[in-house]
């Protein structure tokens, strides 16, 4: 039950990650969303359970991306970190609620996103076509919801409920 | 009991571990910032990594490519079915005109068999080509890359011309023993020496951020009609002449060119074995850096023959 309610978080990145990779043959715009996907698991676990979601493997699922997917090594390294980052600031009361999560990842999508495109266009000295990127992102933040109820499932399938963190002297749950 | 109490422990090591980890947090988002400035250096430590990266996960694409492709061929079929259907009318008229052509392009080949030997003109090169899987398809707002799951061990050499059933698709810019990558020709990195019409207007055809083509250092606009078919002129030496780019249109002043190939949707793409004078004389690679050699200082210029 530990390793599993440790693992968890990493797995459903892992798997994430899968996904990501597999080339489904989506219209660009269902390619970056694709890309942004990674950004879902990184922020629920890092508000839900920060010390769940190792910073390092954060890191090294934004190295496989990057260079997998061409661009410069660090990009989406740095999208999927700020994620990280947007997470764990937000992270606090309330925090376990579905609806209070999506409402936060609204928030933290924006500088992922704006980071996105901030990247490209700076290093194009030109500006990027928002439009697709806009879309990925309503994209992405649409699925939010779907994927962390799926995620709090996960978690309460062992008798973790992540509103409730444990006490000494608490009944187990 | 005793479980609950690990469970405490680890808890508070974990809540403990996750203090330690915001520094770490920081420091990973600052060596990402590191990477993206080597990035743009082209620092051959970033080549390097990113070739192991996909090395190591060849295999991986590979797998998940063939899983992933009956769901990747429910949704083009989804997303092709209304444009099938009028180009499907379009194509009709097109065969039988083409048709008509084809018996023209036999008699002019025969005459040009008996015509070659008698000016002693020296044989164009021959090549051969491999069919491979595209294991990672193009994503992303930065560049328009392909893998594909060949390498070294496959014969493939930088340099080499990718073309699948419509055209050309690009050239490998990167391979290793088990991968390669491909620069496809909407990346804005590319740039392919092309003639435009029957009038054979010399031209360049380069990618842009918005993911189409357009046409660059055109010796005369006015010459250009709109529909006329762009090929590659094989003048850079890396590419053999005569291959399918796409078709010219004209708008507002502006050349743009609509690829044959389906380079929104690759799944399988052919490597042409084709060493252009270019490539023999180590000069491929175009615009991607080499490393530095270690003896002169210079471009390494494997290959060369004395």
């Amino acid at each position: 039950m530990l390793v599993y309610r440790w693992l968890l978080p990493s797995a459903t990145l892992v798997v994430v990650l899968l996904l990501t990779l597999a080339p489904l043959g989506w219209p660009q715009t269902g390619r970056l969303a694709q890309l942004l996907l990674p950004v879902i698991p990184i922020h629920y676990w890092s508000l839900e359970r920060s010390e769940r979601m190792p910073a390092g493997l954060v890191f090294l699922v934004g190295i496989v991306v990057d260079s997998l997917f061409g661009g410069p090594l660090g990009y989406w390294t740095l999208v999927y970190l700020v994620a990280c980052v947007s997470g764990r600031i937000a992270g606090g009361e309330g925090a376990g609620k579905v609806w209070a999560a999506t409402w936060r990842f609204g928030i933290a999508i924006l500088p992922a996103g704006l980071l996105a495109f901030a990247i490209p266009t700076l290093y194009a000295l030109r500006p990027l076509e928002a439009q697709q990127l806009l879309e990925a992102c309503i994209l992405v933040a649409a699925a939010y919801p779907v994927c962390a109820l799926v995620f709090r499932v996960l978690a309460s399938g062992e008798g973790v409920r992540s509103s409730a963190p444990l006490r000494r002297g608490a009944a187990a749950p | 009991m005793p479980v609950l109490r690990d469970d405490l422990d680890l808890e508070r090591g974990g809540r403990r571990r996750a203090n330690r980890s915001g520094w770490g947090l920081f420091a990973l988002v600052f060596l990402a910032i590191s990477l993206l400035v080597l990035s743009r250096l082209e620092h051959p430590v970033v080549r390097d990594l990113r070739t192991s990266v996909t090395e190591l996960l060849a295999p991986v694409l590979s797998t998940l490519a063939r899983w992933s492709e009956p769901i990747a061929t429910r949704i083009g079929a989804s997303s092709d079915a209304r444009r099938l259907i009028s180009e499907n009318e379009h194509l009709r008229e097109r065969v039988a005109r083409l048709e008509g052509w084809e018996a023209r392009a036999r008699e002019l080949q025969r005459r040009l068999d008996d015509l070659a030997p008698m000016v002693r003109m020296v044989p164009e090169a021959g090549y051969t080509f491999l069919t491979m899987r595209v294991v990672g398809e193009p994503r992303g707002p930065f560049s328009r890359t392909a893998l594909v799951g060949a390498g070294t061990a496959q014969g493939l050499r930088k340099g080499y011309a990718v073309v699948d059933g419509g055209g050309l698709v690009g050239r490998i810019i990167a391979v290793s023993s088990r991968a390669a990558r491909i620069l496809l020709l909407t990346d804005p990195a590319s740039r392919v020496p092309v003639t435009v019409g029957p009038q054979q207007v010399p031209a360049i055809v380069q990618g842009d951020t918005s993911g189409t083509l357009t046409l660059s250092m055109v010796a005369s606009l006015e010459r250009l009609s709109d529909g006329a078919e762009v090929v590659t002129s094989g003048a850079s030496g890396m590419l053999p002449s005569g291959l399918r780019v796409g078709r010219l249109a004209l708008s507002g002043g502006r050349a743009r060119v609509q690829p044959h190939a389906r380079l929104g949707r690759l799944s399988y793409v052919s490597v042409l074995f084709y060493s252009g004078p270019s490539m023999e004389t180590g000069e491929a690679g175009g615009h991607e850096r080499q490393p530095p050699s270690r003896e002169g200082g210079g471009p390494s210029v494997a290959g060369r023959r004395p």
